[in-house]
């Protein structure tokens, strides 16, 4: 079998083919007569006018077949309708193409087929007259010419239908308030009615003459793109009609908008649309109230949206019930208090599934007072408890709901947590009631310390709400009570003592110095011994400690429970109480102290024999004076506290009075300085005065002055300056007759003196020197010490002086057989007294001769820095002793006391020497080992 | 002109001895002698010396006393005085001569060479006069 072969213009025949609209319409006489003409003139059982759509074939009209369509793969007429003219089988069975086609070898048994094809206006083949029978036949000529004739007029009749297409839509669309239009595709041609100008505010003669540009010049730009897409789509079949909402600019400028539809009506036969009809539809009201629309909708969307957030992010339980309580809305954070994940669980429950039962109760009585009286319900706080049975506080509203008519249909509750708030108010309440209550503990300086800590006691009992409160005192193992308030029946007192371990202070004292125990009873508490004794069963101590030190514990108890439970504000206020009470035991304690030590104190300023003074530094004014200032002066004691520092002692003490203010405005020690005290009888002696500043409790700078009188110490050192001076006087006048009378003897003046005579007078004569330069040396001593040496410093030529020295000195060298020998020297000058100069150069020779086995050298030498000359005196003597070398230049030091006898030498020779040069400005050192010794002069170079 | 005669004031006789021995017997001058400053201040009315030599510590009229008041003595003006003193040592002299000494000789003094000491002083106080 072959199937009919898909024509060419297959696209252009079935889009002429549906514009004809025809296809599964109900049958028509017009075409019905004719199939009936032809199967009653041509003898033929069965007449069909067949319409060859994309995949079947559909009979607009049929004589002798019930079937309405078959497919077209069977189809006779798909071949029919390729030809241009008749297309006749005579017997299917001898022809190849049909033999074997089911609607041959089938029930319909057809053996004759002839179809014509029928044309559209464009000359598409849209289907066929045909005939067909069950027996093999040829038509005849004539019989030809009729059935040609006959498909003539089906085929005019299917033709018209395209014409009356057009001149029915008219006549409909004229029917309607549309504008109509009409436009050849091909040629431009355009028809417009006159509503359709009316649409756009025209008389349809102002738009004439009209063309397709009259409508593009009319249509929005953005409108003109897509109105061309849409009309080729429709041109390419992809859209039964063209259909597009798009604005037309309105005569009076604004857009209006129109419903734009058209369709092909006709197709030129190159199958390209050539009429196509379409009408305007004026949508701009339709438009407006629906943009007007979609804005309402977005509008109460958003704002819906909006208040969804604000009623879930609203710190505040909302929930919202119909009137028979189920719940209708319930926010965040209702839900979270709910513990409920989604909204949608919530909803349509009632409260009775969601809480205890006592609480429905409650609150069904206050949802009916709103929703059957409408009353507003506020400012009730209603207790529920959390997940951990603590008790919960809420503030809560109900509002009636009204619909539009004013009837209540439901209600809003809204709850917001208020639990924290009213906890910090009760905790604020407690403190500031137990501020208040250390306040007034603190404030009370009236009372003694006994009253105050058993005040203390009082309030902190009253405060806590328990019966006894006590001070101990602990000591070892020793619990002594030393403040208490307990009731009368306790028959506790002061002073009871008990064992620590007896006592839960003893725990206290281990916990970190702290312990509540809220209710020793069912716990480990009730075995211990301080429950077991005397029953405490709730116990809040803490350590006290006073001056860095276990002094005991503050400890408040009650043989029963105390009635409000003991909170963490009231740990803190028995440590606040605590802590004055250690204060105010310190203090008392530092008290005691203080009166001790100022006893103590006023001791040593009554017995000191030495005068002092407490002044005011501010005025000057006597404060305090003592026993030894007022019999120093000669005033009494009342005439002194009226006096100022300054009126006791004025003068040159004024002055240095001024430097030692002065001197305090730096620092806080004064002194010591030299004053004139004004004794009552009018003399004045001296004292030296040391004086401290000091800051009095009050911030008032007061001064201690302490005089000591020196009138006796001056006294004696003029004594004693005198007794030197007469000591020497009266030393030397003998000394003087006794030297003189031995060297006349010696030097034989007086005659020949025998041998004998002669060695005793060199004895005497000897110790007669040496008592000389004992007294001389003393004289010096006492000088330098007393600073009243002169000394006439000049720039001097240390060679010449060193020459003189050499000299005086060798008579001496001469007896002792050491040699004195001169070195290097530089020419240079010394600053010194030369006097002194040599004082101290001959007794360094002296010595270095003195210690010299015979026959040795002492050497003087001399060398120079830039600003300094330093003189050395050598000798080769044992050296100094170890041992000696620290003090060697200390008054009566002498290396070996036996020197004094086989040397000789008073002892004061190197202190003098060393005091001389440093009073003249320079130093004196020294380096010694056996054999070589060395003594260093240094003076500043001139 | 060399020196010759001394005048020699001084309460302790002990040392007068001891004086008159160094001066004249060992030095070879002429002196007088006296034990208080009165006495000298007689004694000058007799006869002016050389030279003055004065013990500064004496009872009555000391030293310096003495010396204040025999300047006042006609012809006594210029005569040169030398103290003798147990109270200073050698180099502590500008006192002394600030009173109108032209030395001062510490006691205890060597007898050997007493006399060489005060001619000494003499000779320098002839060269800065003369």
């Amino acid at each position: 079998m072959q199937a009919p072969p898909i024509p060419d213009n297959e696209r252009q025949r079935l889009l002429a083919l549906n514009s004809l609209d025809i296809l599964d319409t109900p049958p028509e006489a017009a075409f019905d007569r004719i199939t009936r003409l032809a199967r009653n003139t041509l003898g033929v059982r069965t007449v069909l006018i067949s319409l060859v759509d994309a995949n079947r074939q559909w009979f607009k009209s049929r004589q002798g077949l019930d079937a309405t369509e078959t497919s077209r793969a069977i189809s006779f007429c798909g071949h029919a309708i390729l030809g241009d003219g008749l297309f006749e089988i005579p017997d299917t069975h001898a022809d190849p193409r049909f033999a074997d086609n089911p609607l041959v070898t089938g029930d319909a048994q057809i053996r004759f087929y002839a179809g014509m094809p029928l044309r559209s206006r464009d000359g598409y083949a849209l289907g066929t007259l045909c005939l067909i029978d069950t027996a093999a036949r040829t038509l005849t000529a004539s019989e030809r010419e009729l059935f040609r004739d006959l498909a003539e007029l089906a085929e005019a009749e299917l033709q018209r239908r395209e014409q009356l297409e057009r001149v029915h839509l008219r006549a409909i669309v004229e029917g309607t308030r549309a504008g109509l239009w009409e436009w050849n595709v091909q040629t431009g041609a355009t028809v417009f009615n006159e509503r359709w100008a009316e649409i756009a505010g025209y008389q349809l003669s102002e738009l004439e003459p009209v063309s397709i540009a009259t409508w593009q010049t009319l249509v929005h730009p953005d409108d003109l793109a897509s109105s061309e897409a849409l009309l080729n789509a429709h041109f390419n079949g992809e859209t039964p009609i063209y259909e597009l909402a798009c604005r037309m600019r309105h005569k009076q400028g604004h857009w209006v908008w129109v419903l734009d539809r058209g369709k092909v009506v006709s197709w030129t036969e190159e199958g390209r649309p050539e009429w196509v009809m379409g009408t305007h539809i004026d949508i701009t009201d339709l438009k407006e109230s629906e943009a007007r629309r979609l804005q309402t909708d977005q509008a109460l969307q958003s704002r819906e949206r909006l208040l969804r957030t604000i009623i879930d992010n609203i710190p505040m339980n909302i929930y919202v019930k119909d009137r028979s309580g189920r719940k209708l809305l319930a926010n965040r954070s209702e839900l979270n208090q709910l513990g409920i994940e989604q909204e949608a669980d919530i909803l349509g429950k009632h409260d009775r599934d969601l809480y205890p039962e006592h609480l429905v109760v409650k609150s069904d009585q206050e949802d009916r007072a709103v929703l059957d009286h409408g009353e507003t319900l506020s400012l009730m706080e209603n207790e529920s408890a959390d997940q951990h049975g603590q008790p919960l506080w809420y503030r809560v509203s109900k509002l009636p709901l009204r619909n539009q008519s004013g009837d209540i249909i439901g209600l809003v509750g809204l709850s917001i947590d208020v639990t924290e708030e009213r906890n910090i108010k009760h905790n604020l309440h407690r403190q500031l009631q137990f501020l208040s209550v250390l306040n007034d503990i603190a404030a009370d300086t009236k009372n003694t310390l006994n009253a105050r800590l058993n005040r203390a006691l009082a309030l902190g009992c009253e405060h806590l709400g328990l019966e006894t409160g006590i001070i101990s005192h602990i000591e070892q193992d020793r619990y002594t009570v030393q403040w208490c308030q307990a009731p009368a029946s306790m028959s506790l007192n002061a002073g009871d003592v008990f064992s620590l371990g007896d006592t839960f202070c003893s725990l206290a004292l281990q916990n970190d110095g702290e312990l509540v125990i809220h209710s020793a009873t069912g716990t480990d508490y009730q075995r211990h011994p301080c429950y077991q004794l005397f029953g405490v069963e709730t116990y809040v101590g803490i350590r006290l400690m006073v001056n860095s030190q276990v002094y005991g514990t503050l400890n408040f108890s009650a043989s029963q429970r105390a009635l409000n439970s003991l909170e963490e504000n009231d740990l803190a206020f028995v440590r606040l109480l605590g802590h004055w009470v250690e204060s105010a035991l310190e203090r008392e304690h530092d008290q005691q102290q203080l009166l001790q030590r100022e006893a103590r104190l006023r001791v040593l300023f009554e017995l000191s024999p030495l005068g002092i003074a407490l002044t005011d530094l501010s005025n000057g004014q006597f404060i305090a004076v003592n026993d030894a200032l007022v019999q120093q002066s000669g005033y009494d004691r009342d005439t002194l506290l009226t006096m100022t520092k300054r009126e006791l002692s004025s003068g040159l003490s004024h002055q240095i009075d001024q430097q030692g203010i002065r001197e305090s405005a730096e620092k806080d020690q004064i002194g010591p300085v030299e004053v004139k005290v004004k004794h009552r009888d009018g003399h004045q002696y001296p004292a030296n005065v040391i004086g401290l500043k000091v800051s009095d409790v009050d911030g008032s700078r007061l001064l201690w002055t302490v005089y000591e009188d020196i009138s006796d110490r001056r006294r004696i050192e003029r004594l004693k300056s005198e007794l030197v001076s007469t000591v020497s006087h009266e030393l030397r006048t003998p000394l003087t007759s006794i030297s003189g009378s031995l060297k006349l003897l010696a030097a034989g003046h007086l005659g020949e003196v025998p041998a004998a005579a002669s060695k005793m007078v060199s004895v005497a004569l000897k110790n007669t020197d040496r008592l000389i330069l004992l007294v001389n040396d003393l004289l010096d001593m006492d000088k330098l010490i007393a600073g009243r040496m002169p000394f006439d410093l000049q720039p001097l030529a240390l060679q010449p002086l060193l020459a003189t020295t050499a000299d005086n000195i060798a008579g001496y060298a001469h007896v002792h057989r050491v040699t004195v020998t001169i070195g290097e020297v530089p020419p240079v000058n010394v600053k010194v007294d030369a006097y002194r100069f040599e004082q101290v150069m001959a007794n360094l020779l002296s010595n270095a001769i003195k210690f010299s086995p015979e026959g040795e050298t002492v050497t003087i030498d001399a060398r120079t820095t830039t600003s300094t000359v330093t003189i050395t005196v050598r000798d080769h003597g044992p050296g100094i002793p170890e041992a000696f070398r620290a003090q060697i230049f200390q008054r009566f030091s002498q290396a070996d006391n036996r020197d004094n006898r086989q040397k000789g030498g008073t002892g004061l020779g190197l202190a003098i020497s060393h005091s001389i040069v440093q009073a003249m400005g320079g130093d004196i050192g020294f380096e010694s080992r056996p054999g070589l010794t060395e003594f260093r002069v240094v003076f500043v170079r001139v | 002109m060399p020196l010759n005669h001394v005048m020699h004031v001084e309460d302790d006789p002990d040392i007068r001895a001891i004086a008159e021995l160094a001066l004249v017997t060992v030095g070879g001058l002429e002196i007088t002698q006296c034990a208080s400053g009165a006495e000298c201040l007689n004694a000058l009315s007799n006869r002016i010396p050389d030279l003055v030599l004065l013990d500064v510590m004496m009872p009555g009229l000391d030293g310096p006393e003495t010396l204040r008041q025999l300047r006042m003595l006609p012809g006594m003006s210029e005569v040169p005085a030398v103290f003798m003193t147990a109270k200073a040592q050698p180099g502590e002299i500008s006192d002394y001569q600030a009173l109108g000494a032209i030395g001062v000789i510490p006691k205890p003094f060597d007898p050997l060479t007493l006399a060489d000491q005060v001619r000494q002083l003499w000779d320098q106080a002839q060269l800065s006069s003369g």
